[in-house]
């Protein structure tokens, strides 16, 4: 009941105060300030943090200007004898208590926003998010849609070839989309290293932790594109991963999700076919350029002592079932990760497919190629 | 190096320091221990900032420049753990060194073969570290705090010779709280009371209890990784049934006593100074200690505030964020009570005064960025971004850096006997004052704007704030070269130091001659 | 080399080894304070969300 008092008095204190000092007076000042977002939660978070702002400038005024004021006023020529107190248990006793009243104070809706933030029971939709070296998955559970987001920007306009475009850094293939107004809850892991999903426009942030996972939910108010960032040190890309989330009406969404079932259902399809060496490596290259060159470089030559190199290499050369092996399972205590579930067995066959025939491995080695079929065939449990 | 006087007035069984280089070798004496710990973080800091200095041009502009992302971890990983091992803390232990025995009217350390010791594996540790730049995959590149298994896993071969590495300086550490702890509880001169030490000293007491709780277990943390790359054991992969949010809590639990241990000190150096230019005795000196002591403790309960995305359960991430918040109560008073030192006092504006402000001024503005980063909320907003580097960079450059560098224009005249160029000393005041200002203050708001830390390129709309902030740290890189011109010049020569050196100077350092003779209190002086 | 210096680094060297010993010893007691306390969300929503 007290408690219920007192929290309620500091959200309307804390009204007042946002009123006063939101952030519409400095908006030409927004690039300069976190964003308010664009749901209740990363509207309380934002107020919250200009609550503390404002505190920390009151009492920075006050002690500071104490200071200077005695920086001025008792240089040794002003103030030739200096005064000889050094201790006072009335004045020092106030300044411990009255900062940890002001820091209750603060603890309050601090507390409160952050047991919202953990109310964590179920969704309208699950969207499972797994990081990757050096992308995002995400896993749609209720409706059964997989897909990657890669970062699209050219990395020749990362390395000063051509313009920067207008999103440079900051988007993606395939953004996550859902629906406004639904509660959407997100299912935070990793695939390999630590990453972290931020999303600055719904306050929300959790690291993507391998063999475990986190939790975070959104209610969006605003349809619209918000780009956030993987906000902790994964290797080499961290900096070029990025995250989209397209907010649309509930019709868009149920549009996007059929698509997005039907799409499925071609590739399905795409499987069946029978494929020539030509159609695969072509294929097989788009794959590669999007998921391989980051480690194994362009020319197939991968980083010495650290990423093998693909052209020239004996098992891509002559090992059809090792080199299928090693892209289905990754390889144990090493970067090489499994690349299974984030290609499609067309892709899987192209890439390798891809690589059996570049860089001269084709006339170099036993000139094999994988198609989809074989991969079906290496994902029957074996007998 | 520092020019030494043979003292007469004492029993003679002393001689003078050696002759030759093999003095620098095998030298127990804290003085030139003090000296060569001093020298060595002033190349740790150059080369650190070298590092800096690529960084920054590399973030000059967005796009990639000057170097690729690989390497770029690298000198970003190399640059905090060179920074934070190589330059602070072995500061840190070289002004201890000079001026703990000194201050409590002891003739030397306690221990001074392992002083010696403590010093000379150093270097060692350093060379192992940055020799790993050429080895194959090249350096550490995941980052000061080295998470798992980034940093088991997925890291390039060096980062046994990096674990090798901070084995040895950890062994240093230890080695030197040992001698710290021992000196200023056994050798103080009689009549010295605990409570009547000079503040610098106490802050050190404080300082080395908390290395000998939490080096050995940042030891412990690199074991296992050790153990987790080489030997097949899984403390911290998920897939063996370990847990890699376990290496953030052993790191953390060293990591965040290890910030207070790079900052007590500063403390304990600003409050000597400030008495000194006021003219005016230090305010609340027992405060000051319970202070640093509450500071010290409440440092092992808030580790966890370095984790508030990693999915605590809440009832942790609560407790985590009050026992955080706490701190700035004690931290407070110590900031109260300098500004009421200077409160009607008689003040002057030598070098290491202004130091001393800037000190005072920047460091509580790094405090407000941390009280900010406390609220868990809005923490998920700030964390791993530029307001978090902001934060822990103000808090380290003007906080430890500035607080190191008033040391040496304080106390360099008791060392060399020579006062140092005051009008110089006053350009590097300024010249760093506003390069660090410049560098840093806008790396709030491409924080709070967006802009993740830890990345070598970045979205357009960070762009002109990361040009200005890398011609201030620019400017700051060049005006280090002025320090160390004017140190040297110091040691060289300039006008003669009495033994107070400064008018309103307090404690047993400034009752012997400038420079110090090379045994000092051989025989303990009387305390009142 | 006073009895009071020995005595003082004895202790020192076993708080050392004391500490050490802690931080692998932080193991096994992770796992007993998440049981205890049954602080252990994580793990109990991995439970419930497992399909």
């Amino acid at each position: 009941m007290f408690k219920k008092a007192i929290t309620s008095a500091n959200n309307k204190l804390l009204a007042g105060l946002t009123a006063l000092f939101s952030s519409n007076m400095f908006a030409a000042w927004d690039d300069l300030n976190m964003t308010e977002g664009v749901t209740a939660i990363s509207k309380e978070v934002f107020d919250l943090h200009m609550l503390i702002f404002w505190i920390c400038v009151v009492i920075g005024l006050v002690v500071f200007g104490i200071m200077f004021y005695s920086m001025f006023a008792f240089t040794k020529k002003k103030n030739p004898n200096p005064a000889t107190f050094h201790e006072n248990t009335k004045v020092e006793l106030a300044w411990t208590v009255v900062p940890f009243l002001i820091l209750v104070f603060m603890a309050i809706p601090a507390s409160n926003t952050l047991t919202k933030i953990y109310d964590d029971t179920e969704g309208d939709i699950n969207i499972q998010v797994v990081g990757y070296q050096w992308k995002w998955q995400y896993k749609y559970l209720e409706d059964d849609i997989d897909f990657f987001s890669n970062l699209t920007t050219d990395w020749d306009e990362i390395y000063n070839k051509t313009p920067k475009g207008e999103f440079y850094l900051e988007e993606v293939d395939e953004a996550v989309v859902i629906p406004v107004g639904k509660k959407i809850r997100f299912l935070i892991t990793a695939n390999d290293v630590i990453h972290s999903w931020w999303m600055p426009d719904f306050a929300i942030k959790q690291d993507a932790i391998p063999g475990f996972i986190n939790t975070a939910w959104t209610i969006v108010d605003e349809p619209g594109i918000y780009r956030g960032k993987c906000t902790e040190l994964c290797g080499k890309n961290h900096g070029f991963m990025p995250v989209v989330v397209k907010v649309v009406t509930q019709d868009e969404y149920d549009a996007w999700v059929q698509d997005k079932k039907d799409a499925a259902f071609r590739m399905a399809e795409l499987t069946e076919k029978d494929w020539s060496a030509a159609e695969l490596t072509e294929r097989g290259e788009g794959v590669y350029l999007k998921n391989c060159v980051a480690c194994h470089q362009v020319n197939g030559q991968g980083i010495t002592g650290i990423f093998p190199n693909l052209a020239g290499s004996d098992i891509v050369l002559n090992n059809k079932a090792k080199n299928i092996e090693i892209l289905m399972e990754g390889v144990q205590g090493a970067a090489m990760q499994s690349f299974a579930n984030q290609l499609s067995e067309v892709d899987m066959a192209s890439v390798i497919t891809y690589t059996r025939q570049a860089w001269g491995n084709a006339e170099n080695g036993d000139g094999e190629i994988v198609v989809p079929k074989d991969i079906v065939e290496y994902k029957k449990p074996k007998v | 190096m520092s020019a030494v006087i043979e003292s007469h007035n004492h029993d003679d069984h002393h001689h003078g320091p050696a002759k030759g280089l093999t003095r620098w070798l095998y030298t127990t004496n804290h003085k030139d221990i003090g000296t060569l710990y001093l020298w060595f973080s002033f190349a740790m800091f150059l080369i650190g900032g070298a590092m800096a200095m690529v960084i920054r041009a590399e973030l000059f502009q967005p796009g990639m420049q000057i170097v690729e992302p690989e390497f770029y971890n690298q000198m970003l990983t190399l640059h905090g753990l060179i920074m934070v091992f190589g330059a602070v803390m072995p500061a840190f232990v070289g002004l201890a060194n000079w001026l703990v025995p000194m201050m409590v009217g002891a003739p030397d350390m306690a221990l001074p073969r392992m002083n010696n010791l403590s010093f000379w594996i150093l270097p060692f540790a350093f060379f192992v570290l940055l020799s790993s730049l050429f080895m194959e995959g090249g350096a550490p590149n995941f980052g000061w705090t080295f998470y798992a298994p980034l940093s088991t896993t997925y890291a390039p071969p060096s980062v046994t010779f990096f674990i090798f590495s901070v084995h040895i300086m950890g062994a240093s550490s230890i080695m030197g709280s040992i001698n710290v702890i021992v000196t200023i509880m056994n050798m103080r001169a009689p009549g010295m009371t605990l409570m009547k030490m000079p503040l610098f000293v106490w802050s050190w007491l404080i300082t080395a209890y908390l290395l000998i709780a939490v080096m050995p277990v940042l030891a412990g943390a690199v074991t296992m990784m050790l153990m987790d790359i080489h030997f097949g054991t899984s403390f911290f992969n998920a897939a063996g049934g370990g847990d890699p949010v376990l290496f953030q809590h052993i790191f953390w639990f060293f990591g965040h006593p290890e910030v207070y241990i790079m900052i007590l000190p500063a403390f304990g150096i600003a409050s000597h100074i400030i008495e000194t230019f006021s003219r005016k005795q230090l305010f609340g000196y027992a405060s000051m200690v319970w202070a640093m002591a509450s500071i010290a403790i409440l440092s092992f309960v808030v580790w966890a505030h370095h984790m508030f995305t990693v999915g605590l359960p809440l009832a942790a991430e609560l407790f985590f964020m009050w026992a955080t918040m706490l701190i700035a109560v004690p931290t407070g008073v110590k900031v109260f009570n300098w500004v009421t030192t200077m409160f009607k006092g008689s003040i002057t504006y030598e070098t290491p005064m202004l130091f001393a402000i800037a000190f005072v001024v920047l460091f509580t503005i790094g405090g407000f960025s941390g009280l900010m980063l406390a609220i868990t909320p809005a923490d998920f907003q700030y964390h791993d971004t530029y307001f978090v580097v902001a934060h822990f960079h103000y808090v380290l450059v003007p906080g430890s850096i500035f607080s190191i560098m008033a040391a040496v224009y304080y106390w360099i005249p008791k060392w060399t006997g020579n006062m140092y160029d005051e009008r110089l000393g006053k350009l590097h005041f300024w010249l760093s004052f506003i390069g660090v200002n410049v560098t840093f203050f806008p790396q709030h708001w491409i924080g709070l704007a967006g802009m993740p830390r830890r990345i070598p390129d970045y979205a357009l709309q960070f762009a002109d704030w990361n040009m200005i902030s890398s011609v201030g740290a620019f400017l700051f890189g060049a005006s280090q070269i002025l320090f160390l011109f004017i140190v040297v010049k110091t040691v060289m020569g300039g006008k003669k130091a009495t033994p107070e050196v400064w008018e309103g100077s307090r404690g047993l350092e400034w009752t012997v001659e400038s420079p110090a003779p090379y045994h000092t209190f051989t025989t303990p002086p009387k305390v009142n | 080399m006073n009895e009071g210096s020995k005595k003082t680094i004895k202790t020192l060297c076993f708080a050392v080894l004391g500490m050490f010993t802690f931080s692998f010893a932080l193991v096994p007691l992770y796992n007993v304070f998440c049981e205890v306390t049954g602080l252990n969300g994580k793990i109990e929503l991995t439970k419930s969300h497992q399909r």
